[in-house]
């Protein structure tokens, strides 16, 4: 027994097995090192009512801390990477051991991505985040909860809408940093060939019909709409909503298959079939269906107005107007969507990640921010950002329109189950009543499934 | 034992960190997978232990139906072509024409190519209005009306497999290429002497010797085709209506968009049974010996 445990091979297998055991423990206890922090609320709310909110060099100094933010592009790349970094630099300077490292996702896949960092408790202190993804984190206990954070200053200068939409539960999870508001975007040259012109843009859905029946006449797709992507920015909800329609009741109940969600789904559907929409259409998600817009091969898009600015729509060899809001039986609506900064459950200093934030949104780099990106300050206190913008008027002008139906965690996966029902119409597999039908039942089913995991928490 | 372990022990340094490394990063995600299953869970945050219930479920799920039937005519869509296209393709590289060489490689171009790029050239190529260069091509030579292509159910799965099989028929070209090669040149020339014509040479010779390639070809394209997702993912979003929805993307939308790991991992399950049994069959059907001797 000795001869065999004195062999030179067998010392080094058993060499070998042990480095491999030490560096997989090492690696482990490495990891827990970085768990998940304790979500408990800190009760050093240091940007309450008399402190500054920022600039904090007088405390002792603290541990040294790295805050993690995760952005998306807003707008130019190099334009976004000056402000954020002026941010950074001010907030470094104020604050001493403390540093900020900004990383710029592309925005496909972001939830998974993010899903996949908390998971691995590697996620980011503070992430952006749009609206129906915060909730659905919210839902899931993996951002947290900013009401004891937020200063007066803040309450009263913020729109009060802003923090309504990113409210789950009566708790707000995000801080706002931009407005996304929807509109209509016409091209001239191609309506001049029907005898409409700035001045005469449809302004009803009756109206807009007629003008895609007269432009379909002529040879020409009318309007560029997506079915595969966000139905919020393909303006179907619009639609929805301008007919006084929903997916969900104002109580929570699913109302998919309503007699408004058919009509509109017919409205579609007569549209797709009648060839005033790319046929594409069905499959086409919100980048392609811009596209078509941009390269003038149809006349009319639902635009973010953050495309105003952006160098895409400058370049266009074509004229083109904001139009109005299109109005249906309950008026004009169109989408209005929040973008804001939330704070991961990773986060091991939440109280100084929102100190962070709070300078991010303070007024003079939201005006910043804001007027590189294109989109609508939160703030009540900056003034109008955009008058040199071509088509801004026009946005402002319709801000009474914008609309935000209370979003709902779940929100994300009925929609797939609405644009598999709006596919299904188009193609004809099934009656609009069917297809909706069944997204109905889809619905129903997700929406017990989330009460259940609540239900089994209490 | 012991005496096998000394004997071995070099085969057993080499093995033990690909072991350990096959422990960490197979073996444990397939018994955690399994653990989730048993919960509605997104990884993070809120879970609840269901038991079987994500099993039960799945079994009277329509789109899991609807998704593996997709997926099963995805493969009908992808094999049988392909390995037909790089069968052919290798056959016409193995001669010794001249330029074989550069042909090789412009057919192996899609294989290295990215699946993006192939897809939005794929998408601009096969676009549903009159604008589009297939449907402008078809109206010009055989007067058809427009076709929807990806938006049109029917057709959306065909048109998705297609690219597939664009993209892979080049590898499948250097199987055939590898498995041509390796046959004896002996039969074919005792089988020019009696007289075998090239079609013979080719039913009776070549397709009966290339067995081993074949039947490897076979279970790593059905292994393959049966995890299908960046075609659905990147040309049509699983649309029109789940026409081109796979097994795997609807697990991927399952696990990351409607975040309930818990019924993906039960899915995985599923998928995973699912191709070790074809793989089997495949197996015990195809793999007989071969014997190059007279």
């Amino acid at each position: 027994m000795m001869k065999y445990f004195a062999s030179r091979h067998v010392k080094l297998v058993i060499l070998i097995l042990i480095f491999t055991l030490a560096s997989s423990i090492l690696s482990t206890s490495c990891s827990k090192d970085q768990s998940a922090t304790d979500q408990s609320a800190t009760s050093d709310n240091q940007l309450s009512g008399n402190q500054p909110a920022t600039g904090d060099n007088s405390a002792e100094p603290r541990e040294p801390y790295e805050i993690k933010m995760w952005v998306f592009p807003l707008g130019d790349s190099a334009k976004q990477k000056e402000i954020f970094d002026g941010i950074v630099k001010d907030f470094e300077a104020q604050n001493s051991n403390v540093t900020v490292n900004i990383q710029t996702m592309p925005w496909s896949n972001r939830e998974q991505k993010l899903m996949t960092a908390l998971a691995a408790h590697r996620g980011p202190d503070t992430v952006y985040m749009n609206t129906d993804i915060l909730l659905q984190f919210a839902y899931n206990n993996m951002v947290l909860p900013l009401d004891e954070y937020i200063t007066e200053e803040q309450k009263n200068d913020f729109f009060e809408q802003a923090f309504k939409v990113n409210s789950y539960e009566g708790k707000v999870y995000g801080l706002p940093v931009l407005q996304e508001m929807m509109t209509y975007i016409y091209n001239l040259d191609i309506l001049k060939e029907i005898g409409l012109d700035e001045g005469t843009l449809p302004s009803t859905f009756d109206e807009f019909e007629t003008m895609l029946k007269n432009l379909k006449a002529k040879g020409k797709t009318g309007f560029s709409m997506d079915l595969a992507g966000s139905l919020r920015v393909s303006g179907y909800y619009a639609q929805l909503w301008s007919e006084g329609g929903a997916p969900f009741s104002p109580d929570g109940k699913v109302t998919i298959n309503d007699a408004i969600n058919i009509k509109v789904l017919e409205r579609i559907k007569r549209w797709y079939k009648a060839g005033y929409l790319p046929q594409d259409a069905v499959t086409m998600n919100d980048n392609a269906s811009l596209g078509k817009f941009l390269a003038g091969d149809v006349a009319s898009h639902y635009i973010s107005a953050g495309n105003l600015v952006t160098e895409d729509l400058k370049n266009v060899k074509f004229n083109w107007a904001i139009g109005p809001i299109l109005k249906g039986a309950a008026g004009g609506k169109a989408d209005y969507a929040i973008g804001s900064f939330c704070i991961t459950k990773d986060s091991k200093d939440p109280a100084l990640v929102y100190k962070f934030l709070d300078l991010f949104t303070n007024k003079e780099n939201l005006t910043a921010i804001n007027k590189f990106s294109g989109y609508l300050p939160p703030r009540k206190s900056i003034p109008n950002i955009f008058e040199d913008v071509k088509g801004y008027d026009a946005v402002l002008g319709q801000l009474d329109c914008a609309y935000s139906e209370p979003s709902h965690p779940a929100e994300r996966q009925v929609m797939s189950s609405i644009i598999a029902a709006i596919q299904a119409a188009l193609t004809e597999s099934k009656t609009p009543e069917q297809a909706l039908g069944d997204a109905a039942k889809d619905a129903e089913d997700t929406l017990q499934k989330y009460k259940d995991i609540k239900d089994a928490q209490q | 034992m012991l005496k096998a372990i000394r004997k071995n022990s070099f085969i057993l340094i080499v093995l033990i960190p690909i072991l350990i490394h096959f422990l960490i990063f197979e073996i444990f995600p397939l018994g955690f997978s399994f653990y989730i299953s048993l919960f509605n869970w997104s990884l993070v945050g809120n879970h609840e232990f269901v038991g079987l219930r994500n099993w039960i479920d799945l079994f009277q799920d329509p789109l899991v139906g609807k998704s593996l039937l997709v997926t099963f005519k995805f493969a009908v869509y992808y094999i049988l072509p392909s390995m037909i296209i790089g069968m052919t393709l290798a056959l016409l590289i193995n001669t010794k024409l001249k330029f074989a060489n550069f042909f090789k490689e412009l057919y192996f171009l899609p294989v290295v190519t990215s699946i993006i790029i192939l897809a939005s050239v794929w998408k601009w190529i096969f676009v549903g209005d009159k604008g589009g260069i297939v449907n402008f091509l078809l109206e010009t030579l055989f007067g058809t009306k427009n076709q929807k292509f990806f938006s049109d159910e029917n057709m959306a799965l065909f048109i998705t497999a297609l690219l597939s099989i664009y993209k892979a028929c080049g590898s499948l070209m250097i199987y055939f290429y590898a498995g041509l090669k390796g046959l004896p040149s002996s039969v074919f020339e005792a089988a020019k002497i009696d007289g075998a014509n090239s079609w013979k040479a080719l039913t009776k010779i070549t397709l009966p010797l290339l067995r081993p390639t074949i039947l490897y070809i076979v279970i790593i394209s059905t292994i393959d085709v049966l995890q299908t997702f960046e075609s659905s993912f990147i040309l049509t979003g699983g649309g029109p209506n789940y026409a081109t929805t796979t097994i795997v993307y609807h697990i991927y939308k399952t696990a990351f968009v409607n975040m309930d790991m818990g019924y993906a991992s039960s899915m995985a399950y599923i998928l995973f049974i699912i191709i070790l049994i074809i793989s089997l069959i495949q197996y015990k059907v195809l793999n007989k010996d071969v014997s190059y001797g007279g």
